[in-house]
């Protein structure tokens, strides 16, 4: 599905991903981990389009993203970290906007809103403005708006960044369920426990260059960590400096 | 390819028309601002209405390049929902089309609508002369802006 290869950004004189290559296979979760700063929303970036590679190369379903990027934007859907949704428009005028914009022809789009807001609760206020919903509920609505297309590959930058725990449950289901429907989905998040939960393989970046690439399972098992926080901490380095905060205390 | 971009720009005119410009205080901006600049320019020089064509072009060119398209465009960046555009699978140069053409139609047709009014009533002799300039003016609001707005905005 994604196959990316020597994929080097810098901004000026910075170095923001380096030299990084990988494949995301169709249909798996694939979690980018990462401390702040590492590379992933850049990583994120460049394979949707938003910017340029310094090196290297990416194809998606075998099209070029340098020179196919329209193409290839038929068939990815996005939510960045921020949810962006109009906000003078109400949540089934976004979703019909975004459908307009795919090309969706008008009694599918209809339907295929309506279907959504269904799936993430919120048809009940499909007439209500984008700015009076709560953060939860803009995350479920621009999740929604990027799958309006159904689209075969996901982009989920930080999907659970300032969602309270119930909905940050809620959206992990949904992912789990996107899985299962076919979706293949590219995730960046801070959170371990939820890549250990969602992940069928996880690439750990640090400034910019990916360390290893595995399943959770093996990451574990690696390093000898219960848990895929523990293993993160012992792959990236940052042990102990952990260690010596808990010393400190 | 082409068929996209065409519906690109149609719907994210429309986008803007609908969230933006049919917005209150973007139509009485509208009427205000039109009607203050051919006061002004009458005051100073009232003669025969011919001479205010240039004066109204310049201002419908002003009003629609400063005080909307430069804004949305800039309020778009900061929420983010120009990154939403740019995700939709057209070119980049339909995207800035579509809020170039929002903007530039309906404050073509705001100002013009309201100057006709305003001038039919003020001055009944220059009935005949607002629409045959209305096609020059029209060239000159919509193609000029633009291209700078192309080049440097």
């Amino acid at each position: 599905m994604i196959q990316v290869s020597g994929l080097t950004k810098f901004y000026n004189e910075i170095l923001a991903v380096d030299h990084i290559s990988f494949e995301v296979n169709k249909g798996e979760v694939f979690g980018f981990l990462g401390p702040n700063g590492a590379g992933k929303t850049t990583t994120i970036r460049i394979l949707t389009g938003f910017s340029k590679p310094t090196e290297g190369k990416i194809f998606m379903f075998g099209l070029d993203v340098e020179t196919q990027i329209v193409q290839i934007k038929k068939h990815i859907g996005v939510v960045p970290e921020i949810s962006n949704l109009y906000d003078e428009l109400s949540a089934m005028d976004n979703l019909i906007f975004m459908g307009q914009l795919y090309g969706i022809p008008r009694r599918e789009r209809k339907k295929r809103a309506e279907e959504l807001l269904k799936t993430f609760k919120l048809y009940e206020r499909k007439n209500s403005l984008f700015r009076t919903f709560s953060r939860g509920m803009k995350r479920a609505l621009t999740i929604a708006a990027a799958l309006i297309h159904n689209p075969e590959i996901l982009f989920l930058d930080e999907p659970t960044v300032g969602l309270d725990v119930v909905a940050a449950r809620s959206l992990r289901n949904l992912i789990s369920n996107l899985r299962q429907q076919g979706v293949t989905i590219f995730l960046t998040t801070h959170y371990l426990e939820e890549a250990d939960l969602l992940c069928d393989r996880v690439a750990v970046l640090v400034k910019g260059k990916i360390l290893t690439i595995d399943t959770p399972l093996n990451l574990k098992a690696k390093t000898d960590k219960k848990s895929l926080e523990e293993a993160f901490m012992k792959i990236t380095g940052l042990e102990p400096e952990i260690l010596a905060i808990e010393k400190g205390k | 390819m082409w068929r996209d971009n065409l519906r690109g720009i149609f719907y994210i005119a429309l986008k803007d028309i609908k969230t933006y410009y049919l917005k209150p205080p973007s139509i009485s901006w509208g009427i205000v601002f039109p009607i203050t600049w051919i006061l002004a320019f009458y005051l100073r020089n009232p003669g025969d209405f011919k001479e205010l064509v240039p004066g109204l072009i310049a201002m419908t060119i002003l009003s629609s390049t400063t005080a909307a398209e430069a804004l949305v465009l800039n309020f778009e960046l900061r929420l983010g929902t120009l990154e939403r555009l740019l995700l939709a699978p057209i070119s980049i140069d339909a995207v800035l089309l579509g809020e170039g053409i929002g903007r530039r139609y309906f404050w073509f047709l705001n100002d013009n609508y309201n100057n006709h009014i305003f001038c039919a009533n003020t001055w009944p002799s220059s009935k005949s002369i607002l629409p045959q300039s209305n096609n020059f003016s029209f060239a000159l609001c919509f193609l000029f802006p633009w291209c700078l707005f192309m080049r440097y905005g």
